[in-house]
């Protein structure tokens, strides 16, 4: 039987906690993207971005 | 650069519209029309100010009205969307509305994305109606929930999504809000610590 992997559940919340702070992260430098960028620009990223999930693409 | 100007009475944003601001858009125009007053608020304020991220949903309070003025309003909705919870006026009027629940607009064919439409049931709510700020977007004019108590609500709901929703108005508006009025909501809310932790 293969081996299966041992789960340590402290281990992953750790992990959770981290990709969230790591999304925050994100969300920050997206917003001082957003403030230097051309409303032009950014909306139109936003733009593709929300159109292409409402038509169910990934 | 991007130019956000709150200066005025009015919240001016130029942006490219998309799907969800279309939808905003065009069922704000019905209310408008029809002298209705109503305020979008949650996760579409965030969306409407830059958040990349979809929604199946906009949420917008709209002010308690007669049977009667709602009847016009319904005939003028279903022009362009249809009720995708509510079988015929009364139904959405008195089951759902009058009983505190929402009832659901989508456009024609559709089920989702959808307006969630739905009176004021708590004092919160009310107050929201009548503090809401106009956004100047493109040509166009909709009103939304103050930014601030925007920040502070999403801490209640706090998902991971809210989070993110809170953290990037805060930082988007950082400079331009009403600090207090923040600090208001959130010793009320009980979420400073939220704030300070996540949102800061």
């Amino acid at each position: 039987m293969k081996r299966l992997p041992k789960i340590n559940l402290k281990e992953l919340e750790k992990a959770k906690e981290e990709n969230f702070r790591e999304r925050l992260e994100f969300i920050d430098m997206y917003v001082d993207w957003m403030k230097r960028t051309s409303d032009i620009k950014w909306s139109s990223g936003e733009k593709s971005a929300i159109n292409r999930k409402s038509i169910g693409k990934t | 650069m991007m130019k956000l100007d709150i200066s005025g009475k009015e919240i001016k944003l130029k942006k490219e519209l998309n799907d969800l601001d279309k939808l905003a858009l065009d069922f704000t125009k019905i209310l408008d029309l029809n002298r209705v007053r109503y305020v979008l608020v949650s996760g579409y304020v965030s969306i409407l100010f830059g958040r990349s991220r979809s929604s199946e949903d906009i949420d917008i309070i709209v002010e308690k009205i007669s049977m009667k003025k709602f009847a016009g309003l319904w005939k003028h909705i279903l022009r362009k969307f249809e009720c995708i919870n509510a079988v015929s006026m009364h139904d959405a009027y008195e089951r759902h509305l009058m009983a505190g629940s929402a009832v659901r607009f989508a456009r024609k064919g559709k089920f989702i994305p959808n307006i969630e439409f739905k009176f004021p049931k708590i004092d919160l709510e009310n107050w929201v109606l009548d503090n809401r700020k106009v956004v100047a977007l493109n040509r166009y004019r909709i009103k939304i929930s103050p930014i601030e108590l925007q920040i502070a609500y999403k801490l209640i709901l706090s998902t991971g999504k809210d989070i993110e929703d809170a953290r990037h108005l805060y930082k988007l508006f950082k400079g331009m809000i009403d600090e207090g009025l923040l600090k208001y909501f959130l010793e009320k809310f009980d979420k400073e610590d939220a704030f300070n932790r996540y949102v800061e």
